[in-house]
Parts: structure tokens; sequence; C-alpha cells
């Protein structure tokens, strides 16, 4: 495994001594087995040359530890990128973007510090996974419900915190994180909103403190390790009712949007409404007699005759915008049997985990307008691009985020071993993130190897957005040890290695 | 065992000793079905997604929920558990399924093999 940059061996087995100072030996690791779960296998760069490796990994149990881990790094001048679970395969994984990357991995910190029933509130640290979560609500028959992202493996802070997309009416999660405790920088702990007060009992009830909500700096940044999250729960509906709405056609997505709209905006849909495409079409398995046409995913979570009411005013909307649309749901009232959903598409919009995400794609992902010709568009342009490097891309989905934006998924796939396949299939992604930036759309997320090429979008007035993020680094993080390149943010002394 | 221990003790002594190994083994493999449960069976317990790739491979010829198989060899759940299986299985890192656990669930795995 490499050296983190600008260390001597003698200076690298001094570091890990001392991480093993504030660890524990058997939480500091420098093996190449024990250091393969440190690296993105789903990385198109992954055993290439160019691949991100990490020198060592430590596994710090509490705050305190996370603080003397980060105090080590700024002697040391060491760069450090952070995992909370390490499963944010597609965008990225546990890997970083410097090569020889010292990786905190926090794992261990996973309790769950407090679930208040009354208030609907969860207090976690980041080793806390959604399926943890889960089955901690379970067991206790707690009746909240948590919006969990498709795969469940991930852990709540770092995927909210990423902008991780869930599938109910909390679905846009970062909306409902409510409280912050970071570890700067340079190893002093902060808390946000009202926990800035010493005993500050309003900390997971209200968001902000006096002046700017802050809470936000530290999601898909470099500024801070989240070390405690509130997160806001949704009290168990009285009813829940799973909806499917069907087209055969793969352009009804235009009307399927704008019929959607006005039903989003006025309240009546109120989930994070994902449409994709049915039946998912794998490469090398196109049908042209049967391109499939779009399944728009939608609940309802109330009082049962309004959830109903409101779906068959849904109804009513789409057959007079889109004569011949096909419906199909499921309606579940309390006493709840959630384990009888199975393998049911409709356990998502319920807040259960579960995993089935294929691994070997590589994701990229856009924001855009709540406009049906806007999503055509964006079809039509990554259809372009993907025929031009002869790659197809698929697992294209629209997530109706708020009634006033969506955004959308795709991802490429990825062949283990083959440098040429996957060499080509970044070329299509880089190619694609120029050609929506010229049409003024920005991606909402995407893989550690296109983050530069994704900032650089953002480039109104000489990219005046991405130095202010630069100054700020520059302040929060002088010695710039943390998760350097992380979306394009680069510490003073590195930024020549910006692609 | 040491010959020489039983030896010096006697029969009974021995006899308790080989009841608490098995006790031993037994609550090392309870262990394993909990670390199972927890990291293993999101994705192998029966109907979910690896086990729906295991069922496409094997077309019956073994069983599919790898906690029914008799016949994995510890190296292959140490090398499956610790490295890239590309396409679709990560590696579980020690902060996550330690060595401790790993044993465990080699234990749980290997309980029904002849």
């Amino acid at each position: 495994m490499p050296l983190p940059p600008g260390l001597t061996e003698s200076d690298f087995s001094d570091l890990l001594a001392e991480f093993r100072q504030a660890v524990g030996s058997g939480y500091v690791y420098s093996s190449d087995e024990h250091l393969q779960g440190y690296r993105d296998g789903v990385s198109p760069l992954y055993q290439t040359d160019q691949e991100p490796v990490p020198s060592a990994a430590v596994a710090p149990a509490n705050v305190e530890e996370v603080q003397q881990v980060i105090q080590i790094a700024n002697r040391y001048r060491v760069p450090f990128w952070v995992n909370s679970t390490g499963k944010n395969f597609g965008y990225g994984g546990p890997a970083g973007v410097v090569n020889g990357t010292v990786n905190l991995d926090l794992k261990r910190m996973n309790r769950i510090l407090e679930v208040n029933e009354a208030n609907a509130y969860a207090l976690v640290e980041p080793g806390v996974s959604f399926f943890e979560m889960y089955r901690y609500l379970r067991e206790r028959n707690i009746k909240l419900w948590l919006d969990v992202p498709s795969p469940g493996w991930g852990s709540i802070i770092g995927n909210t915190i990423e902008y991780g997309l869930g599938y109910t009416d909390q679905g846009q999660r970062v909306n409902f994180l409510c409280g912050m405790e970071v570890v700067l920088p340079n190893g002093e702990v902060m808390r946000t909103g009202q926990g800035a007060i010493p005993g500050g009992v309003s900390w997971q009830h209200y968001r902000r403190s006096i002046g700017p909500r802050i809470d936000e700096l530290f999601c898909q940044t470099n500024y801070g390790v989240v070390t405690k999250m509130g997160i806001w729960l949704r009290p168990e509906p009285p009813a829940y009712l799973a909806c499917s709405i069907m087209t055969d056609r793969n352009e009804k997505i235009i009307p399927l949007i704008d019929t959607m709209r006005p039903l989003r905006l006025g309240g009546i849909i109120n989930n994070n409404a994902t449409l994709y495409r049915f039946p998912f079409v794998q490469e090398g398995e196109e049908n042209p007699d049967n391109p499939g046409g779009w399944n728009n995913r939608v609940a309802f979570y109330g009082l049962e005759g309004v959830v109903k009411q409101h779906w068959e005013h849904v109804q009513d909307a789409y057959n007079d915008a889109m004569p011949g649309t096909t419906f199909a749901s499921n309606l579940y009232t309390t006493p709840y049997d959630l384990d009888s959903l199975g393998r049911s598409p409709d356990r998502l919009m319920a807040g259960i985990p579960s995993l089935g995400s294929s691994l070997h794609k590589t994701y990229f992902s856009m924001a855009l307008p709540f406009d049906g010709q806007a999503a055509w568009d964006l079809i039509l342009l990554l259809d372009e691009a993907s025929k031009r490097h002869g790659r197809r891309y698929f697992g294209m989905a629209h997530h109706v985020e708020t009634p006033h934006e969506m955004v959308t998924t795709s991802s490429a796939l990825l062949r283990p071993g083959d440098d040429e396949y996957n060499q080509t299939t970044m070329r299509m992604i880089r190619d694609w993130i120029v050609s929506t930036g010229e049409k003024g759309l920005g991606p909402y997320r995407v893989s550690t190897p296109y983050m530069d090429d994704a900032m650089a979008q953002f480039s109104f007035n000489n990219h005046r957005l991405l130095r202010f993020y630069e100054e700020l680094k520059d302040v929060i993080d002088p010695n710039g040890i943390m998760a350097p390149g992380k979306n394009g943010i680069w510490p003073r002394h590195m930024r020549e290695n910006r692609a | 065992m040491n010959r020489t221990l039983i030896l010096r003790t006697g029969l009974p002594f021995a006899l308790l000793l080989l009841a608490n190994g098995a006790a031993a083994q037994d609550e090392l493999i309870e262990r394993g079905r909990t670390v199972y449960a927890d990291w293993c069976a999101i994705c192998h317990a029966p109907g979910e997604g690896a086990t729906r790739i295991l069922e496409e491979r094997y077309q019956g010829a073994l069983p599919a929920v790898v906690d029914q198989r008799t016949d994995l060899a510890e190296e292959l759940i140490v090398a499956r558990v610790r490295t890239w299986v590309a396409p679709q299985m990560p590696p579980f890192r020690q902060s996550e399924v330690s060595d401790a656990d790993l044993e465990a669930v080699i234990a749980y795995l290997k309980r029904n093999d002849e």
C-alpha cells in the first residue's frame, strides 16, 4: 500500500504508533489484507495504476478518539478521508480521491443515543445503519417509521449528509436532520443549532441557533467530521396506500410528470414519488418491440378514508390527461404486519430497508426542474452521448424530492478488470457532465472520479462559488488534511491536483 | 486435549472439559448465527439478492442460501468476507465483522458439515 503524501517510511511508522496509542492497537489497519475493505471495488479505476489506495485506516470508538486522530493527522499533515459505513458504492464507496489518504472509519461509533417516540426523532452516531435503526424500532415496538434509501446497509448520517434520498414523505431526508455534533479539522468539537447551548434541550426540536443554520456546510463537503446527528422520523400512519401509475411508452414521461406536478404542489402527493422505466432494460437486452414505459410509484399516508380519496383524485387526474394509463395499489392499515411486505416494492415507501441494487455500476445524478419536457430532453441528451461512446446506460430514475424539482439517477455498467471498457464508460460520463452543463443543468451527486468535472460546471463569474468554498476550506482546515478533492474542493497546497 | 492432564485428574474432569468444549463450540455457533443474521442475511436470506444470483448460477446443484451449505471451506469463507468478489460482493472490514465475529460465522456455516 502507498505511503501518505510527503511522509517517509519512518514518519509513517511513527504516525501509526500514535494512532494505536489513541484508539488501541486493534483498530489501526495497514496491511494489504485489512485495507481491502477500504478500497472502492466498484470504481472504474479499481486495480488500475490510477486507483487512489489508502495507506492505512483507523477506527475510533468515540468522539474523543476522533479528536485525537485528527490532532495527530494535523501534526503529520496527513490527509484523511472519512467513511461512516463505507457502503456508498457507485458514488465512491469508502475510498478517497488522493492516493495514500488515511481512512477514518466511523463504523465503531454505532450507538443509537436516543429515540424520542413522542416527538418523533432520533439522535445517532455515524456508524448506525438504516438496517440497525429499523431493527431497533421494530424490536422495541416503537411506532415510528424511518425514511431509507434503497440499499439499507449505509449510514443514516453518511447517506443523509451526502444528500441521499428515500421514498417516503421524508424522502429529501436532509430536510429532516436536526442538530449536529462535528469535529472540525483542527480537532475541536462543535454542536450546531440549539446544541450550541450547554445542555440545550431543543437540539433535536429546533434546527437553528441565532444566525445562519450551518448544518449543510457539512453536507457533500470536507469541513468537518459529523459525529452525532438528530433525525426526525415519522409517526406510524393509520393507513399506508402504495400505488403504481403505469404507462406503456417511453415518451409518456412528459405528461406523466406534468400531470403529477400540480398534485405534488397541491399536497395531494407528498412522498418522494419515483419514476422509473419498466421493465428495466439491461445492456445488450434491448427489445425494440417493447422499449418499456414509465412506472410512477406514489404513496399516501394518513387516515384510510383520506388516502383512498386522494388516490381516486390522482387516478382521475391521470385518466383525464393520459387515457389508457393503468393503476395498481395496495392498502395497509394498523396494526401493520410489515414483515408481510416481503420483497414487495411497497416496502421502500414504508421505510423498510433492503438490499438488492446490483453493484458494479458507476453513478451520475442530475438535478432538474419538475418538468416533463426537461426530463425528456435529458433522456435524449444522455441517449445521444451514450451512442457516441457505444455504452448503454440504464437504471435511470426520476425522484420527485420536492414539489419543485426532481433528481435523476443514471448509471453505467463497469466490467471488472476490463480497463478499456471502463475508461470508455468514464469518458461517457464526463461527456454527460459537460453536455448537461452546457444546457444549464448540474449534477446532484457524482462518484469520486468525476468530482472535479462536476464542480467545474458551476462556473458562473469565474467559478466564484468554488472559490468561496475553497476560501472557507483554507480557514476551517488550514493544514488541508480533511478529504482533499471531495466534490472538487481542494486545500491550497493540493490545488494543482485538480483534474 | 492435554493427555497428561487427563491422566492426572482422572476421567470425570476430562469429560467435564469435553463437555465444556462442546458448550463453547455451541456458544460460538450461536454467536455466528447472530453475526450471520446481522451481516450476511440481508443479502443471503431466502429471496434476497445474492440468493437469487446463486439460484441462477447453481440451477439446483447446490443450495443457493449460504447457511444451508455443508461444503464451505474455511479459506473460502474468509476470502469472501475479506476481499472483493467482483462484481457483486464487497469485503467487510474489521470494524464491521471482527476476526472474532468471522471465526463465529465460520463455526456457524460449518455446523452441519459432514
